[in-house]
């Protein structure tokens, strides 16, 4: 290496220089890249091509799919718009006030829908915004226009009606543009007299339709690498106008916290009622009960010694037996297998022990997941444990199946039956107690269960952070 | 005796079943809930009966409220009430009617069977049987007002120990003290609170729980 370098070099290192040059261009272009702040192109910087391209591939689909159902519901969007406005007309004359509330119900369901759409987009949860939604809250549950979420509402479709649809449009008119210069070959011959207005470029031999086909090429990989970028500029816009302004998601989520403390302090109180009960009628009783049995045989050791055996191993059994209750309620408390083993194997333990055949899922390919604080992962404990006793006992169900993933923000459950369904949160299935649980922790509980089955249980508890 | 027990723990039912059966007393029937229990003890009339405080449907205070109930239709009907734990509240309900016939122990006394079987006894016969840690805490409540306070460490144990319904020979022997000197203790403790000379028996318990409901 050092005698190389000392050596001047005489022969032209043809290598080296085109090494470098493709260096000093790739360097150009990311900078270039860089200055583009499009989320998929920023993206190039970070990945791999070959990534890329595959990432790129995969996202194309939902992201177009996006486009497309906005530019339909844009356009459809205009035409409510329209509705609605001759609805506020005719309230002036007063026959409007008949139409209102469906109206507004259905402006309501159709951003309902929207916010679905963005939320997938953006892999998060749009909230309704709604007022009348609020949980503890009471009243009719019915859009007003007194909600300023319902007058936003109003902006939201014109505005997706308008920019919406002028971007969908844009996005989607890349990939047909890509499509009409991929496709010349094909067609510069057969379209002989509309050449010149199908694509920027009149194709009048076979060079320039491969030409074309090149450039199409080229317009393709535009088409692709931005349609997610213009896709998430829509979903972003979308979301502005589809969640509360700041002030008033604040003020909403402290009425939010408000009644989820409110519960928590509930659930809180019911488990310490559960304990004190579980204390005194379980292990009290018992230790009473070997207590009287010890007074017995005191008794007894005078006048009957020869039943004393039998009363010794009658109280001793009664002492098993109050030990047992007291292991079963501090299990109750803290599953002690929580403290030792954590919860995957906490969970495998149950799933073992479930009287239907239990599959598990938990993604371990990154090692052992990140233990959760010691409440929440009590927390979600019990939902398996709970769910997992509600299909032994009344689903019905041949098989289930445990998701379970733990991120150092939240705890994701997903328990899932192939049972008769038509789970309720009637008394007695536990279901109640389980979304307080939850809801103590700021999480979320959702359980479908049409008559039928099959029950889907699916629980998400943030993890304080 | 004719014995009935209300107790929805299987255990300690069963347990009691047996050492009442081992004395040679009958036990007409068992109760498990407090629904059950008004008309049991009105079908039954039993002699004495041992019920939990606590009992199902809602395990708040059931048996006692059943117990208040039965006690308004047949007065003075001995009831022994069990308890796992002392609540002051529970014990002034149960004397606010009439103090003859009662009894508060905590659970944890049923393992004592001597002292167990004699305390219902005592209230089979229209006595008194009150756990020291309810007076105890029925004293404490009074600690503050002036009559208690005058009298002595002596006396108050005397009084409390009268309030659980033991005779004087008890009483002198569990203090370590001659009768006579129980007798004129008590004798101060009627002076200063002012009541009536007693005769005999648990009237005296009687006027002592007379005046700590007061």
């Amino acid at each position: 290496m050092v005698q190389k370098s000392a050596t001047p070099r005489r022969i032209w290192d043809g290598g080296r220089v085109i090494g470098m040059f493709t260096r000093k261009v790739s360097e150009a272009v990311r900078g270039v890249l860089g200055a583009v702040r499009a989320p998929g192109i920023a993206e190039l910087r970070r990945l791999e091509p070959e990534q890329w391209i595959r990432q790129t591939l995969a996202r194309f689909p939902p992201a177009a799919g996006y486009m497309l159902l906005c530019l339909m519901t844009g356009l459809a969007g205009l035409v409510l718009f329209y509705l609605i406005a001759v609805v506020f007309a005719l309230c002036l004359v007063g026959t409007g006030f008949l139409l209102l509330p469906r109206t507004l119900r259905l402006l309501r369901s159709y951003a309902e829908f929207h916010r679905r759409r963005v939320g997938r987009l953006l892999e998060t949860t749009v909230r309704s915004p709604y007022r009348d939604l609020e949980p503890g809250r009471t009243g009719p549950r019915k859009p007003s226009l007194r909600d300023p979420a319902v007058r936003k509402d109003l902006v939201w479709l014109i505005t997706h009606g308008v920019v919406g649809s002028a971007l969908s449009i844009f996005a989607l008119s890349i990939c047909g543009n890509a499509f009409n210069w991929l496709s010349a070959p094909v067609w510069w011959k057969l379209a002989e007299n509309e050449r010149n207005s199908i694509i920027l470029m009149n194709v009048d031999g076979w060079a320039k339709a491969f030409l074309a086909l090149f450039i199409g090429i080229g317009y393709a990989v535009v088409a692709m690498a931005a349609m997610r970028g213009l896709a998430l500029v829509h979903a972003r816009m979308s979301r502005r106008l589809l969640t509360a302004r700041a002030r008033v998601a604040l003020a909403q989520r402290v009425r939010e916290l408000a009644v989820t403390r409110a519960e928590a302090l509930d659930a809180h109180d019911a488990e310490l009622r559960r304990i004190e009960r579980d204390l005194h009628d379980g292990a009290q009783a018992g230790i009473v009960a070997v207590s009287l049995r010890l007074g017995m045989i005191k008794r007894a050791l005078g006048h009957r010694p020869e039943q004393v055996p039998e009363m010794v191993d009658a109280a001793q059994h009664l002492a098993e037996q109050a030990l047992e209750s007291l292991r079963h309620l501090v299990r109750g408390i803290y599953p002690p297998v929580l403290a030792d083993r954590g919860l995957t194997d906490a969970v495998r333990a149950l799933t073992a022990l479930c009287g239907v055949p239990t599959r598990i899922d938990i993604d371990e390919s990154a090692g052992a997941p990140p233990r959760a604080p010691a409440a929440a992962e009590a927390a979600a404990y019990f939902v398996i444990s709970e769910a997992l006793t509600n299909i032994a006992k009344h689903s019905g169900a041949r098989s289930a199946l445990v998701w379970l993933r733990i991120a150092p923000e939240a705890i994701s459950i997903r328990v899932e039956d192939d049972g008769k369904g038509g789970a309720t949160e009637g008394a007695g299935s536990g279901i109640l107690g389980l979304r307080r649980r939850v809801a103590a922790f700021d999480g979320t509980t959702e359980l479908f269960s049409p008559t039928g089955g099959p029950t889907v249980l699916k629980v998400e508890i943030p993890c304080g952070s | 005796m004719r014995i009935l027990i209300a107790e929805d723990n299987a255990l300690l039912r069963e347990g009691l079943v047996l050492l009442l059966n081992s004395e040679g007393h009958e036990v007409c029937t068992t109760v498990d809930n407090g629904d059950d229990l008004l008309p049991a003890l009105l079908e039954h009339r039993p002699d004495v009966a041992v019920v939990d405080v606590r009992l199902p449907p809602t395990f708040r205070d059931e048996g006692l409220r059943a117990v208040v109930e039965a006690r308004k239709q047949l007065p003075n009907l001995p009831v022994l009430v069990l308890s796992q734990y002392v609540e002051r509240a529970y014990a002034t309900e149960l004397l606010a009617q009439s103090a003859s016939g009662v009894g508060y122990l905590l659970k944890d006394r049923v393992g004592r069977a001597e002292e167990f079987l004699q305390a219902l006894e005592r209230v089979a016969d229209g006595g008194t049987a009150m756990d020291p840690e309810v007076i105890s805490q029925l004293m404490v409540r009074r600690a503050g007002d002036d009559p208690l306070s005058s009298l002595t460490q002596r006396e108050r144990e005397v009084l409390a120990l009268m309030a659980e319904g033991r005779n004087n020979g008890t009483i002198a022997e569990m203090l370590f003290i001659a009768e006579s000197s129980v007798n004129k203790h008590i004798g101060n403790i009627f002076s200063k609170l002012d009541m009536p000379t007693p005769d005999s028996g648990h009237r005296r318990v009687l006027a002592v729980l007379t005046y700590l409901r007061a």
